[in-house]
């Protein structure tokens, strides 16, 4: 289970460099705000497979928090994108 | 028993994982920040609700796994896929305003033509509204 567990953290991080890589290469700001919603979301990933290995009571507050309000980021990030407009 | 569920909520982990390693590569390999919007799928719509399934039922095979903990999981389960939808659509619309030109290997382009076209820059929108109403 160990295993399995380690191997899903290992995955996920290559997952969040790919991802920083094409932040960095990407010309368009549409692309950043867009792959820097996957950067949030890998890392809620990343935190869930590594606190599985320890021990943390907060693992689910954690998780249902930033799943609820990772909406606002994107929406902040949208508005900018318009700049304001809807 | 409590062994093979403990097993089977890891190996979701890692298959929650892999749907994320298929929106990086995805995510990389399209050509335009629509594309990508579409491309973050897999990951928010089925990587993340299975991390926290397979983290569920690990936690429930250790014994540890609270009623509050359940809840919370199945209430992040359901939000992530609410959210991810309505993220998608907002950033999705954002970024179709934002960008120049679509990805030339794109199929099709209803909004083509409309006022919410490729191209439409807002600035330059703001601009025009402002000399309208200064005149």
């Amino acid at each position: 289970m160990t295993a399995l567990l380690t191997a899903a953290v290992v995955v996920l991080v290559v997952a969040t460099l790919m991802a920083a890589y094409q932040v960095a290469r990407s010309r368009d700001d549409a692309s950043r705000a867009v792959v820097g919603d996957l950067l949030f979301f890998c890392g809620i990933g990343i935190f869930v497979a590594s606190g599985l290995l320890r021990t943390t009571a907060v693992l689910f507050d954690v998780v249902l928090l930033a799943t609820l309000s990772g909406v606002l980021a994107t929406a902040a990030l949208a508005r900018m994108l318009t700049r304001g407009r809807r | 028993m409590s062994g093979a569920v403990e097993v089977l909520g890891a190996a979701l982990v890692l298959l929650g994982s892999l749907f994320f390693l298929l929106s990086a590569v995805g995510v990389l390999r399209s050509g335009d920040a629509v594309s990508r919007v579409n491309n973050l799928s897999p990951a928010m719509g089925v990587g993340l609700p299975l991390i926290i399934l397979g983290a569920a039922l690990v936690r429930a095979a250790d014994g540890d796994l609270t009623v509050g903990d359940a809840l919370m999981a199945l209430v992040a389960i359901g939000g992530s896929l609410v959210v991810s939808s309505v993220a998608s659509n907002l950033l999705g619309r954002a970024a179709y305003r934002a960008q120049d030109a679509l990805d030339p290997r794109t199929l099709g382009d209803a909004l083509a033509g409309t006022q919410d076209g490729p191209g439409s820059d807002p600035a330059a929108d703001r601009g025009r509204a402002d000399e309208g109403r200064a005149e």
